[in-house]
């Protein structure tokens, strides 16, 4: 029998009061925007160009030996050079300019955050270029002496020119990589180049079932939501938090048993086995053989300039 | 020789829950079966026994003439043997779908048994076809949708060229073209002599999946088991089993208690 209670009441719609944003709204938001980018089909990696249409080992050994190049070259002139050829592969490999741009930006400014400070001569003495203050004789900050006259030294400019550069080159070049290439390709092309099985295994699981506790959590905020009649206490919300933790560990656990008994189903004993890759064809041979040039001129130019 | 033999089977689960309780049947090779109960009856419970996932605590499963035990599946020869012929569609299919593109997904199977690589590309390219999911093969699971993880899930079994498969719920969440689709190749899959045990408690399409029916009971036992035609024309135990339920309802001017399965549309006769 429905109790006297569940009986529909008048509908009674307040408006107004104060509009105040729920932390848990914020949360679900944020759940369903990296849901969004991780289940978005991937427009880059789908695109033909230079870098799309080599295989994912290629890709991996050619930028991993300019990586390894721009962390050995000391010249700015020869740094600044890789990441202009980073910018015309993105070019000719029709890899959106906003994909770069966004890497440079956030390298322009987590980079000059730390790099700032080494062009002082606070921390890198050297000749003046910029006078930024007149502290005076016997300046101090806490227990630290500082110089009399604050300035940017030429030393100290080079050093956070090299930073900002070989990061901004590095990073280009992992943007390059990632643009062109899905997810599981990276992974089997790891594997390809003799990553243990086992640990690309975990690695590619791990990433397969991010979504699937992703849309979980946004799930468990959603139900939330969907029942939360106003704000809660401080202390209520930390019990609710603690719950969602324990009922996504509770599935987390049940999931990990029933993938590991699918895998035990279709013959898994405990040692992983997977596809050979294809061979590599002669253009994925000629982009790695030009990667190996690239480093060997970078190299050679900066010997030429100074020491490397 | 039976492909599975069950004589008086017990399983509970830790905390002493019951999955399933003194249970005897034997299923013999190309036959289709559907293990009909509530939920929470034991279906999977007897699906993951049969695979050889669980081992009971009572009562012995044998399967192709030898009793399943763990020690017996580590044994390579036999082990390799029964998890080449035997494969379980999960209910969730999330679980089953593990890798990182279709392709993977229906390669895991033949490479953890050995195969050759060329042999493998070859059964995972006619098995994209024959399942109509060509076009999914690089696609990452996470990716799909209900009815697609369903059909990869069922792929991967496929290329393990079973000569058993056990099916945990098939059709639930399906929607009505990609459930035609289901019934279709499983038609197929009986018609080349596979065994099929399908648990369900959709009673809709069990006379589409099995001949024969394996009613469980809410207390965790066989209650019938009978051609799915007269387990189907049995009210009284469906009633009994909680797969069909009684309730009152009114036509106009008449209102009348009948039983009828969970189905959202049923046709019945109006007496006087």
């Amino acid at each position: 029998m429905i109790p006297e209670w569940l009986r529909p009441a008048p509908v009674a719609i307040a408006s107004g009061g104060r509009a105040r944003r729920s932390p848990v709204r914020s949360a679900a938001n944020a759940f369903e925007r990296l849901l969004g980018l991780m289940l978005r089909p991937p427009a880059e990696a789908a695109r033909v160009g230079l870098l799309h249409r080599l295989e994912p080992r290629a890709k991996l050994i050619g930028i991993g030996i300019l990586v390894i190049t721009a962390t050995l070259v000391h010249q700015p002139v020869v740094l600044g050079a890789l990441c202009a050829a980073s910018a015309l592969v993105a070019v000719v490999s029709r890899v959106r300019p906003a994909s770069l741009a966004r890497v440079w930006i956030g390298v322009l400014i987590f980079t000059a955050a730390i790099a700032l400070p080494a062009m002082l001569n606070l921390i890198t003495p050297g000749a003046p270029m910029v006078t930024l203050a007149r502290l005076g004789e016997g300046a101090h900050l806490g227990p630290w002496r500082l110089p009399s006259v604050l300035t940017i030294t030429a030393p100290g400019l080079l050093v956070a020119g090299r930073f900002v550069l070989r990061t901004a080159t590095c990073l280009s070049l992992m943007a390059l990589l990632t643009a062109s290439t899905p997810p599981a390709a990276l992974l089997a092309a790891l594997r390809g180049l003799g990553l243990p099985r086992v640990f690309v295994m975990v690695t590619a699981m791990m990433y397969r079932y991010l979504e699937v506790l992703l849309r979980a959590a946004h799930d468990l905020h959603l139900a939330k939501l969907s029942r939360s009649l106003g704000p809660a206490s401080a202390r209520g919300e930390r019990r609710w938090v603690a719950a969602g933790i324990a009922a996504l560990y509770r599935k987390t656990i049940a999931l990990s048993q029933t993938v590991y008994l699918a895998m035990i189903s279709r013959g898994y004993t405990g040692e992983a086995r997977s596809l050979a890759p294809l061979p590599l064809a002669w253009r994925d041979a000629a982009w790695i053989a030009a990667c190996v040039v690239v480093s060997a001129a970078a190299i050679a130019a900066g010997r030429l300039w100074g020491r490397v | 020789m039976s492909v599975f033999e069950f004589e008086r089977v017990t399983y509970h689960y830790p905390g002493d829950l019951v999955g399933v309780e003194e249970v005897s049947f034997r299923i013999e090779a190309s036959e289709s079966i559907a293990l009909l109960g509530a939920n929470a009856s034991g279906k999977s419970t007897l699906l993951y026994l049969m695979d050889g996932l669980y081992f009971p605590q009572r009562g012995a499963v044998r399967a192709f003439g030898r009793e399943l035990t763990e020690r017996a599946l580590e044994e390579e020869g036999f082990g390799r043997a029964f998890r080449q012929q035997v494969g379980l569609l999960f209910q969730n299919s999330e679980a089953q779908l593990f890798s990182t593109t279709v392709e993977e997904e229906l390669a895991f199977g033949p490479l953890q048994l050995g195969l050759r690589a060329d042999e493998v590309r070859r059964r995972v390219d006619d098995t994209l076809t024959l399942s109509g999911i060509e076009h999914l093969r690089s696609r990452s699971p996470q990716a799909l949708s209900g009815g697609e993880k369903k059909r990869v899930a069922l792929a991967s079994l496929l290329t393990l060229a079973p000569s058993v498969l056990l099916l945990d719920e098939p059709t639930s969440g399906l929607d009505p073209r990609s459930l035609q689709a289901l019934l279709e190749l499983l038609a197929a899959l009986r018609g080349r002599g596979l065994t099929l045990v399908t648990a369900t408690h959709d009673l809709s399409v069990a006379p589409e999946l099995a001949e024969r029916g394996i009613v469980l009971s809410e207390a965790h036992r066989v209650a019938r088991d009978a051609p799915v035609a007269a387990v189907l024309q049995d009210m009284n135990l469906l009633l009994e089993v909680n797969l069909i339920h009684a309730h009152a309802h009114a036509h106009g001017s008449i209102t009348h208690v009948h039983p009828h399965p969970h189905v959202a549309y049923h046709d019945h006769e109006h007496g006087s």
